[in-house]
């Protein structure tokens, strides 16, 4: 990223938040040939030659963003490979104190599933390595390929002491993984309650997987339901599967499924299906919304936007600070500035606000 | 406090129930074994007729958090009732709903004097 990139991106209009600790949940590190070519070097032949870009030059299908339809927009507006670029932009630039990152890799998509737990492996050697060692600030998202259940607990135990590894990330609807609440993960989630990581889960476009979304016809369209979509195909797989009952130590962040109505709609829809289909889901022991308000926490990115302003302070209401947890999706183009979610904290105690900005973050992931 | 004498206590076997309308509410009497239990016919849901279906059994299921099995099974057969609108579940014995245990339904007293199934209301 070039200096002049990153000085565009910083408005000076909006100062960086600075008079609060800010931890930011969702902060994306592009997966570029840069980075392939470094985590590469930590794999052995054959998957090595795979992954680095100068033996195969394009080893990923699409991540699945239907670019065609959106023109010349891009997807990431800054490419952030490296802690010093992260700090002058999203540090510096926004006051984000602690940015918890995850590698933006494709591992879901790869064909081989040896491949893909090779390098998941890599990637978080890498991570650890060139962001993570030499930054107490900031921390990471273990990346495992989740198709593989036993060896992504493996790779959770491998990386259970590490102190900045505070989780583990998930795209959900990814076309080799099942729903997130399926019994085959539950070994993950054992490996997780056992090292005190916390499982987070990040949108995606789902296309693949929901191909009705592919006759919408505009980037608009799909992006409205996609996404939330499958953040609400993964809340639903694990409460009804009895994830949050069956590992009463974990908490579960969704990222990237937006901060809006749909969350306390979740909470009585589901509710309801609860009470007409008990017989269905044994393992509950309390309503879905007392575990969603227990043990789930929502990234505040991006956030609705009504037409009254007020009726977003009723939503966070709603939803309660105890259960938000700050996110900006930096550096992708529909990122949320810590400005401007502030301002509709301002009604807020400022103990809820620092829930939201810090508190709830540092307590879920067991930051300092 | 009314008393009503419903008849024979044989008239109704294990798992079985009756429906009799007292002082104009409808009043169910089960039946569930080493008991009888009396309720309104009446669901606080939205107000469906609960007790017109029979009394079965549910699903319950346990987990073993280290060996990460779970086991599903067949519990209070002859003890729930499921209300015919929208399903909801009704534990006849502990008197709760199976979904929100703290939700319950007013119960009557019944008792078998001489034979014959006696409901106070
Ligand atoms: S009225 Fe009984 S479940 Fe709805």
């Amino acid at each position: 990223m070039s200096r002049a990139e990153m000085e565009k991106f910083i408005s000076t209009a909006v100062p960086p938040l600075e008079d609060t600790r800010v931890v930011d949940t969702d902060v994306h590190i592009k997966y570029n040939e840069e980075i392939r070519r470094e985590v590469a070097r930590y794999m052995d032949k054959p998957y090595r030659n795979y992954v680095d870009p100068d033996t195969t030059a394009d080893s990923y299908p699409s991540h699945g963003w239907p670019k065609s339809l959106g023109g010349a927009r891009k997807f990431n507006l800054l490419e952030v490979a490296s802690p010093q670029e992260l700090d002058e932009t999203l540090m510096q630039g926004f006051g984000v104190d602690n940015p918890i990152i995850n590698i933006f890799s494709p591992i879901d998509k790869v064909l081989k599933t040896e491949r893909a737990v090779a390098e998941a492996r890599a990637i978080n050697d890498f991570m650890l390595d060139h962001f993570l060692d030499e930054n107490d600030d900031i921390y990471g998202l273990a990346t495992v390929a989740a198709r593989d259940p036993e060896a992504a607990a493996e790779e959770i135990d491998r990386l259970g002491d590490e102190e900045q590894i505070v989780g583990a990330y998930f795209a959900l609807c990814e076309e080799f993984n099942e729903p997130m609440g399926d019994p085959s993960y539950d070994v993950m989630y054992q490996a997780m309650e056992d090292n005190d990581m916390t499982p987070a889960y990040h949108i995606t476009g789902i296309h693949r997987k929901a191909p009705v979304l592919r006759e919408l016809e505009t980037v608009a369209a799909w992006h409205n339901l996609g996404p939330i979509w499958s953040a609400q195909h993964a809340i639903t797989s694990l409460v009804f599967q009895g994830v949050p009952e069956k590992f009463p130590d974990l908490d579960f962040v969704m990222l990237e499924g937006g901060l809006g109505a749909w969350i306390p709609g979740m909470m009585a829809r589901m509710n309801r299906e609860y009470a007409q289909w008990r017989s269905e889901l044994p393992l509950l022991e309390q309503s879905p919304e007392e575990y969603l308000r227990d043990q789930f926490y929502f990234g505040t990115q991006p956030m609705d936007e009504f037409n009254d302003p007020d009726h977003m302070r009723q939503v966070i209401d709603m939803i309660g600070a105890d259960s938000l947890v700050f996110a900006t999706d930096f550096p992708h183009y529909d990122f949320d500035h810590p400005d401007t979610l502030s301002k509709f904290l301002q009604h807020l105690s400022d103990d809820d606000k620092e829930k939201v900005l810090h508190r709830n973050s540092t307590e879920v992931f067991g930051l300092p | 406090m009314s008393e009503h004498n419903l008849g024979p206590a044989d008239q109704l076997d294990e798992g079985d129930h009756l429906i009799v309308e007292l002082k104009g509410r409808e009043v169910a009497v089960y039946n569930i074994g080493d008991d009888y239990v009396a309720y309104p016919n009446w669901c606080p849901h939205q107000g469906g007729p609960l007790c017109e279906g029979s009394a079965s059994g549910t699903v319950d299921r346990c987990f073993d958090r280290e060996t990460l099995e779970t086991e599903t099974m067949w519990v209070k057969e002859g003890e729930v009732v499921v209300c015919p609108w929208h399903g909801w579940e009704f534990d006849l014995r502990e008197n709760g709903f199976l979904h929100d245990t703290d939700s319950t339904l007013p119960s009557y007293p019944v008792r078998v004097e001489d034979g014959n199934l006696v409901v106070s209301l």
